[in-house]
């Protein structure tokens, strides 16, 4: 519908809502009946250090067959939650196809288990739970919180299930299972925009790796590709098992030894020989997935950003981009939801891993207002490249960097969460407790510094879907390749 | 699960443990008729606060759908001694995080907080309750317009369009709990500023309002801040805004097919009305045969088997009944028929059976752990608290629980059902649309 449809639409919508309703009843006055009491204007303040510290105590050892334990003992809670990381596990990691490999960590855990007799055995559940896995960039994990006194039980599920996969019953059921999370994963606008994006600045095959989405491959992927996928993924060398809850070191070494220390790889872990490829510059292009009539444009934009390799970029990128979109008061959320109302707000993802950076951005927009809701978050990274950020702005952006870590140290689930993200990445116990005192010597250069390096807001391709309507004004932003939504 | 027979000591241990290290909630009632629940917990790292307003989207007044929600927005501009957005911004620069959500029976501020920023949350909370309507004005009110109209378009998607389907189908469209979308975005356009206040005086006061803190706090210290910030607090004279939101009529299998243009598989969705659990052991039978009836659909349609991806049951507790809901995501070939028989070849044998001692302490066990796992999400406590009940007496309920209770809350499953189908359509261009229906009360 054009401008002037919708502006019709909604004009009558108005006059049949307010011509035919009834008044409501007068509000009172004062408005606020309670009384002024000067003690209360001010809020209370903070106890500074108490809510910046990030304090975990982590014990760590290595298995003799290479497989690291770490453990970050709590006692307040008798439950444990555990986690089998397998660093280079991840779909830019592995040499596997990135759906093969979701595939195999599927197969992991709904394809039986070898038994002790020999037997094979469906996925076995402690207290009604089972593994539950997830493939992220730089590895796969597989989780199972349990009771305390369930501690030994639980490693033994998880212990089995990672190391004696069946891939029993021709998996079938596991590739159906599959295939119908890989459509829904990738088969929706902000999949195919940031593929089309990612595709346009990196390359098909980095996109094919960001946003996996061949079923053919998996319909196609025999019992020993799964199986190869899974010799060379997933091996005790690089993998860790993490434990935080109600137990220490020596109690999970004693349980966790007889269970893993028998594990052995028959291949050497391979991973990919290179890092994901670099960003090519060729101008600001548009990647346009023709609409419907919609009453929101959705827009992705892509960003390239320090991998785990850059470390003395990482935490200034990682505040910038915080200042930038990350926060409910970033920059670009303080104008275009606070200010102007044109979007519920952005959703912003910064990812970090070891062989791929990028800054995601995804937003839906009012239809009349994304080319210049376009315009404006890529003016404010043009501003972090040409002006330092102020004082305020950048010890904000620590207290809240610092915070969020704080919180997910909160639960035993999410700080096993994160651990395993750290170990993934190469970073050792002492990292954690290293945080506050790296972030509190970045300055507002070295957040210049990193926008210069990385964003490329005047060489970027961006992901649009929206309607014909749009169509003039989408060739101001770059210049403007059309594609056909294909969501099926 | 004879492998780990051991495993049902477990659920004595746990129970012992939570049993004497919990602290129990204490509530108090101020005399402006805000109802405080403090239930401090040194088991957890942080605080949980949550103001809740019994006044939700099924107190919007009629032809005035999305008011409460566009009100909840509202409340964030600022407030006499507070700029729009600080509040947010104050939290997250503490550490915690901030939310609100507007639920039909009710409207819900959350906080997650480190302990030393729990007073700040209490002020800018009583700020909220207090002086709100001092920072909205028309230029926040425009503002919201947008902001909303934007939010309800960016949930548009299937599982939104068939949750508001359901609602409809239940309720029937003349019921507080079935507001349409689209209807709600032309009647928001025309709310004036004086309705917002109006609307902010009956629903968002004291007398209306629970405030529950869960967590590492002392009440000691707290109780004196509570009760400063909030006592002073004055109701509005005017009437409260209350309303009826009846259980749904149901005549017995009530059937509706669904089309969506971009769905990839299929879905089936089986709804059923329960009555409301009348005691704390009634309500944790329902939330057993909710774990059963997960367990056995998954193992029937699930694991192993080409007819379903994943199944979830839910429990959604209304303010005069309850709705158990089986969602299930059908692979593209699989008969809805069949899939629908099978679900209730597990609901009748749940219903004519009583599940065995075995499968009891495994059921147990199930809850427990999900009981302790619970115990470390203080909000999750919080909530439960504004609604009416403590969810620390899960594991100790879990421990009492037998067999013919949760065949008694079963019986519910073989009667009236509503039963939604929704599969692919090209006609569908926008959203969903109804292929079939089969509305036995009409």
């Amino acid at each position: 519908m054009s401008l002037s449809g919708r502006l019709l639409v909604a004009f009558l919508g108005l006059l049949v809502a307010c011509a035919s309703r009834p008044p409501l009843p007068l509000p009172e006055q004062p408005l606020a009946r309670t009384p002024e009491e000067p003690a209360h204007a001010q809020p209370p303040p903070l106890i500074a250090a108490e809510v910046e510290s990030v304090d975990v105590a982590l014990e760590s050892t290595t298995l003799p067959n290479g497989m690291t334990l770490l453990v970050a003992p709590r006692r307040q809670l008798p439950y444990v939650a555990l986690s089998v990381v397998a660093r280079g596990a991840g779909t830019f990691e592995s040499l596997c196809a990135p759906e093969v490999l979701q595939l195999t960590a599927r197969a992991v855990v709904e394809g039986g288990t070898v038994w002790t007799d020999g037997k094979v055995v469906e996925p076995l559940r402690v207290h009604g739970r089972g593994v539950e896995f997830d493939v992220a960039a730089d590895y796969t994990h597989f989780d199972l919180p349990v009771l305390r006194d369930a501690l030994p039980a639980g490693l033994t599920v998880l212990a089995r299930t990672v190391q004696k996969p069946a891939f029993a019953g021709g998996l079938d059921p596991v590739r159906v299972h599959a295939i119908d999370a890989l459509k829904n994963s990738s088969g929706n606008v902000d999949s195919q925009l940031l593929k089309l994006a990612a595709a346009g600045s990196y390359g098909e095959a980095f996109a094919g790796r960001l946003v996996p989405s061949k079923i053919d491959t998996i319909r196609k992927a025999s019992d020993a590709v799964i199986k190869q996928c899974y010799g060379m993924s997933i091996v005790p060398e690089t993998s860790a098992l993490i434990a935080v809850g109600d137990v220490t070191l020596a109690e999970l070494r004693e349980l966790a030894e007889p269970l893993f220390g028998s594990w052995s790889s028959r291949e050497r872990s391979r991973a990919l020989p290179a890092p994901a490829p670099s960003f090519e510059s060729k101008g600001r292009q548009v990647h346009w997935l023709v609409a419907g009539d919609q009453t929101q444009s959705r827009v992705v934009l892509l960003q390239p950003a320090p991998t785990q390799l850059q470390p003395d970029d990482e935490a200034p990128f990682a505040l910038l981009s915080e200042i930038a979109v990350g926060a409910s008061r970033s920059r670009s959320n303080n104008r275009l939801r606070h200010d102007q109302g044109v979007t519920y707000g952005l959703q912003p993802e910064l990812i970090q891993g070891r062989k791929v950076g990028l800054l995601l951005v995804q937003a839906a927009f009012e239809p009349d207002a994304t080319v210049d809701a376009i315009r404006s978050l890529l003016e404010s990274f043009e501003e972090l490249q040409e002006q330092p950020v102020a004082e305020a702005e950048l010890q904000d952006a620590k207290r809240r960097l610092l915070a969020r870590v704080a919180f997910r140290a909160g639960s035993n689930d999410s700080l096993a969460d994160y651990l395993g993200q750290l170990f993934a990445q190469g970073k050792g116990p002492s990292w954690l407790g290293q945080l506050q005192a790296s972030l509190a010597a970045i300055r507002p250069n070295d957040l210049q510094r990193v926008a210069k390096q990385y964003l490329r807001p005047s060489d970027t391709d961006l992901g649009v879907y929206c309607d014909w309507d749009l169509r003039n004004q989408l060739s101001f932003i770059g210049r403007v390749t059309t594609y056909r939504a294909d969501l099926e | 699960m004879p492998r780990f027979a051991k495993l049902r000591l477990v659920v004595t241990l746990a129970c012992l443990w939570l049993l004497t290290a919990a602290a129990r909630a204490e509530e108090l009632r101020l005399d402006n008729g805000l109802r405080v629940v403090l239930a401090p917990d040194a088991s957890v790292n942080n605080v949980a606060l949550v103001v809740s307003y019994e006044a939700g989207s099924a107190n919007d007044p009629a032809r005035y759908r999305g008011m409460a929600h566009l009100v909840e927005h509202l409340t964030f501009r600022g407030s006499r001694h507070l700029r729009a957005e600080r509040g947010s911004d104050m939290i997250e620069a503490s550490g915690g995080g901030s939310n609100a959500f507007t639920y039909p029976d009710r409207t819900q501020y959350v906080a997650v907080l480190p302990r030393a920023a729990l007073p700040l949350g209490l002020w800018i909370e009583r700020e909220r309750m207090a002086f709100a309507l001092e920072g909205i004005d028309q230029n926040a009110l425009d503002l919201e317009r947008k902001i909303v109209r934007n939010e309800v378009a960016e949930r548009k998607g299937l599982s939104w369009r068939t949750y508001m389907q359901r609602q409809r189908s239940l309720y029937g469209l003349q019921h507080a709990y079935a507001s349409e979308d689209d209807a709600q975005l032309n009647d928001v356009q025309a709310v004036t500023l004086p309705d917002v206040q109006w609307f902010f005086q009956s629903s968002h006061r004291p007398d209306n309002a629970t405030l529950v803190v869960v967590g590492a706090f002392d009440p000691q210290e707290i109780r004196p801040v509570i009760e400063r910030y909030f006592a002073p607090i004055q109701n509005p004279t005017l009437a409260r805004n209350t309303r009826e939101a009846p259980a749904p009529k149901q005549c017995g299998v009530h059937r509706l097919e669904l089309g969506h243009q971009y769905l990839q598989g299929r879905m089936l969705s089986m709804t059923w009305t329960l009555q409301q659990p009348s005691s704390a052991s009634e309500r944790m039978a329902v939330r057993a045969l909710r774990h059963v009836l997960d367990g056995g659909v998954s193992d029937e349609l699930v694991r192993g088997s080409f007819e379903a991806a994943s199944v979830s049951v839910a429990l959604d507790h209304r303010q005069t009944h309850s709705l158990l809901q089986v969602d299930l995501n059908l692979h593209e070939q699989s008969d809805f028929e069949k899939v629908e028989a099978r679900v209730m070849k597990v609901a009748t044998e749940l219903a004519s059976t009583a599940i065995d001692d075995a499968e009891l302490t495994t059921l147990r066990g199930e809850l427990v752990t999900e009981a302790v796992l619970a115990r470390e999400n203080a909000l999750q406590r919080a909530l439960s608290i504004a609604r009416g009940y403590d969810s620390i007496e899960d594991a100790e309920l879990a421990n009492a629980l037998d067999a013919p209770s949760i065949q008694r809350a079963a019986a519910q499953l073989t009667g009236h059902r509503l039963v939604l189908a929704v599969r692919h359509s090209d006609a569908a261009s926008d959203g969903t649309e109804i292929l079939k229906e089969d509305d036995p009360c009409r």
